[in-house]
């Protein structure tokens, strides 16, 4: 049996001169917190209460039913076995130390003896299991499962190990059972993870629920009995408060009510005073991922699909409508990380090509097409730049997004789940079945779980339902990699196979901002959108 | 007197009445401008200094200028241009869904004050409970229970719930004609009840209906705008004057006002417009 000494994990963090592999993180974890052996902590400065605005909540805060909004909450009365800190580095959480063997397809993890529920009780290796399990187990429908790959088993090895054995080798396994799987939060054995589990959100996070009002309000009140001594917030109170947009927290951070934004525009952020207001800035791989369904209506024609593409002036729109807060993408997820391969030509607009591209398609004249997807700031502005780009061809976009519920309650209603293998599901007007529509991610700390399932033919929230297998043995190779050389071959040809069919338009890979008030320092977010740490009263 | 005489001392009544509001300066001014948005709304795109969805990356948020007179949004797109093209959608929307609302009500009232009894006191009560119902909300509800919003369903539920008030307006202005000696001398000619109706008292509730008309018009401008910044109205990213607000509006706190400052004057200067003429129908007609 070997064991992993050295694996080479990627990991998108904060921009590319700050990009780096962290060598062998995801082989063997640090057994004791730095701040645990240092001791003390930092609880008793402030006594006060820490608001800050949030985007609303897609769907309910229960981890198996995990939807974009809900981990600001998870986040907060939660932990996992591995943190992902706003850096993208892991950092040791429930478990102290994680070790892969065989080649990558067996992973053991060490568990704390010291973490202990909401309710009291102690959390065991048997808690862990059950987790994980619960999440497998195909009638819970967890929206996570698919997050931990195919054929995974988890066993308990004793009372302070369990150990997970894949299929396939995979060197970045820990990312997928860390934090930046939000739903994954370790419950107690027997709980349930669907609706029923908001009334007590029992977790062993660093905060306790206090009331939860869906897309109003969460009150949490710290937790004394929180493992990591350290890491005990300084404030007694947290309020998550959501908004349908983020520029509309502006008056209430303006006039004190809450201290902090996060996922502000950048553009808005900077008509801050800086007197007043600091912001933080969170360099990541996500961002809207506009697909085209290649199995069903108008877009089927992958000329059609990269005559979209064509339209859009990437450059000018990062520059002007997003104020440079984000970095330029190339309609694959490759981009944000240090093993993309930039040789592979960047896609610039070209009206003259585009316009050719419709032609040998048969629809020189363009037609009338209805982009799909959800009200928020980022999307309303981004489907107005689609629209102007697309006229330049002839193409009449006319935009349909839902602000049901407050947060795209029928956009991400998943009334088809999971995807199927080259459906031909009528267009629904939802995410995963509708013909051209626009989904936020938000940014992982590798590109796993973008292809794992949004990009692979067989991926259970794929939206194009293109069935490439070039495409999706590129895809393989990269999952499989154990070497930084072979993920950048598999890198490049994800790269080139995206550009060639064109799935889906990535244009951008998003810089959160968050602005904070100069009353509270110290306060960060992480690439998800999770608040890391909610600082301390200056 | 003879039928002939008195239609010549109606048409003279009418001419004078006509001269009267050529004259009257509130109607002047109100005409003009709903005059001016007539031909934004017919010629807009020629009047338009910019396509409505081009945006101009250099010009994000930009204040008003030479170059853009009313400033861009966030997307760099004319505000200019936008509100100009914008009355076209809110205008016809807002004329549609007022002539449907009026040709229902008026058709309810014609029939409720002419049949009188039971069909005239079921019909009215009925109408008094849907007017019970705020306006917005009956709209949000029909969206929300249809589940879509587009122009025709705009047009649907604003003509359905302006139908109640011209119903009742119509009925009280038809109680006092159906008394009058015209309608008996029809009855006497056994007409049948549509001509009676639509033939004999119509056209003498008239003036009652168009005034009724421009009121409700006013204020299907603010049910339209409404129903778009509430996101129950429109396609969103439309010039249409409402969804620009509702787009817009969060700017302001960033000391961004232009791009919400001037469709919402464009809102209420249409909906002054309209009122001003109406006030002076009212008052020309001696209603």
């Amino acid at each position: 049996m070997s064991t992993i000494e050295q694996t080479t994990t990627e990991v998108s963090t904060s921009g590319l001169s700050r990009r780096h592999f962290i060598q062998a993180a995801a082989a063997t974890g640090i057994a004791i917190p730095f701040a645990q052996m240092i001791g003390g902590s930092s609880v008793g400065a402030a006594g006060k209460v820490f608001r800050y605005a949030s985007q609303a909540q897609e769907g309910p805060a229960a981890p198996w039913m995990t939807k974009g909004g809900s981990l600001g909450i998870l986040n907060a009365v939660g932990s996992w076995l591995i943190d992902v800190s706003p850096s993208g580095e892991l950092k040791p959480s429930v478990a102290t130390a994680w070790k892969g063997t065989n080649g990558g397809t067996t992973w053991t993890f060490t568990i704390r003896t010291d973490v202990k529920f909401h309710d009291g009780s102690a959390l065991t290796s048997d808690d862990v299991v059950y987790t994980v399990n619960s999440h497998l187990d195909s009638k819970n429908k967890s929206q996570s499962a698919a997050k931990l790959g195919g054929g995974v088993t988890c066993v308990k090895v004793d009372a302070k190990t369990v150990r997970f054995d894949l299929q396939k080798p995979n060197a970045n396994f820990p990312y997928n059972v860390s934090s930046s799987n939000y739903g994954l939060l370790i419950m107690k054995n027997g709980a349930k993870g669907d609706e029923s589990w908001i009334a007590t959100m029992n977790g062993t996070g660093k905060w306790i629920m206090v009331s939860h009002k869906v897309n109003e309000k969460t009150v949490f009140k710290r937790n004394m009995n929180y493992f990591d001594k350290a890491q005990i917030p300084s404030f007694e109170t947290m309020e998550q408060i959501q908004y349908v947009s983020q520029s509309a927290a502006i008056p209430a951070l303006k006039t004190g009510k809450i201290d902090s934004i996060h996922l502000l525009y950048g553009t808005e952020a900077d008509t801050l005073p800086k007197a007043k207001f600091y912001k933080t800035l969170v360099p990541t791989c996500g961002g809207l991922h506009m697909h085209m369904r290649a199995d069903i209506g108008q877009l089927t024609d992958k000329r059609v699909r990269e005559a979209i593409a064509l339209t859009l002036d990437r450059t000018a729109y990062i520059k002007g409508v997003l104020g440079g807060y984000a970095l330029l993408a190339n309609d694959s997820v490759m981009d944000s990380f240090p093993t993309a391969d930039k040789s592979v030509p960047q896609r610039k607009k070209d009206i003259a090509r585009a316009k050719a591209l419709l032609a040998e398609a048969g629809v020189k004249n363009g037609f009338k097409l209805t982009l799909q997807s959800w009200k928020r700031d980022d999307i309303d502005k981004f489907t107005a730049f689609v629209k102007s780009s697309c006229k330049e061809i002839g193409i009449d976009v006319t935009v349909d997004l839902d602000g049901s519920d407050g947060g795209g309650a029928r956009w991400y209603a998943y009334s088809v789940y999971p995807s199927v293998k080259g459906s031909k599901v009528a267009n629904k007007g939802e995410w995963l079945a509708s013909e051209f529509g626009i989904a936020e991610w938000a940014g992982r700390p590798t590109p796993d779980e973008y292809l794992n399932r949004e990009w692979k033919s067989t991926g259970d929230w794929n939206p194009h339902y293109l069935d490439a297998p070039d495409l999706d043995a590129a895809v393989d190779a990269w999952l499989t990699a154990l070497t930084p050389a072979k993920k950048k071959a598999a890198s490049s040809a994800i790269q080139k196979a995206s550009l060639k069919y064109t799935p889906i338009i990535v244009v951008y890979n998003e810089t959160r901002v968050t602005v904070t008030s100069n009353k509270v320092k110290g306060v960060e977010f992480n690439q998800q959108g999770a608040n890391w740490t909610s600082g301390t009263n200056a | 007197m003879t039928d002939e005489t008195a239609k010549q001392t109606k048409q003279t009544e009418l001419s004078e009445r006509l001269a009267v509001l050529k004259r009257n300066k509130a109607f002047i001014v109100g005409a003009a401008i709903l005059c001016f948005w007539a031909l934004s709304a017919i010629f807009g795109k020629l009047i338009a200094r910019y396509d409505q969805d081009f945006m101009d990356y250099e010009y994000i948020n930009s204040a008003p200028s030479g170059k853009y007179w009313f400033g861009t949004d966030s997307n760099g797109r004319d505000v200019y241009s936008r509100v100009i093209i914008g009355s076209r959608i809110i205008l016809v929307i807002s004329f549609l869904a007022t002539l449907l609302g009026a040709f229902l009500g008026a058709s309810l009232g014609l029939a409720a004050g002419y049949l009188k009894g039971k069909f005239d006191m079921i019909l009215m009560r009925i109408l008094e409970a849907i007017s019970a119902i705020p306006v917005i909300i009956i709209a949000l509800l029909a969206v929300a229970a249809i589940g879509r919003s587009s122009s025709i369903i705009t047009v649907l539920i604003i003509g359905f719930i302006f139908t109640p008030n011209v119903a009742r307006t119509v009925r009280a202005a038809v109680l006092g004609e159906s008394e009058l000696e015209y309608v008996a001398a029809a009855k006497l000619r056994t007409e049948k009840t549509a001509h009676i109706l639509f033939r004999e008292i119509l056209p003498n509730v008239l003036p009652t209906l168009i005034v009724e008309f421009t009121v409700r018009l006013g204020y299907a401008i603010f049910a339209v705008a409404t129903l778009s910044f509430l996101g129950a109205g429109l396609e969103a990213g439309s010039p249409d004057w409402g969804t620009q607000v509702a787009d817009t509006w969060s700017l302001i706190f960033t000391d961004v006002w232009w791009p919400t400052l001037f469709p919402s004057l464009a809102i209420a200067s249409v909906a002054v417009s309209i009122n001003l003429i109406s006030d002076a129908l009212l008052e020309v007609f001696e209603l």
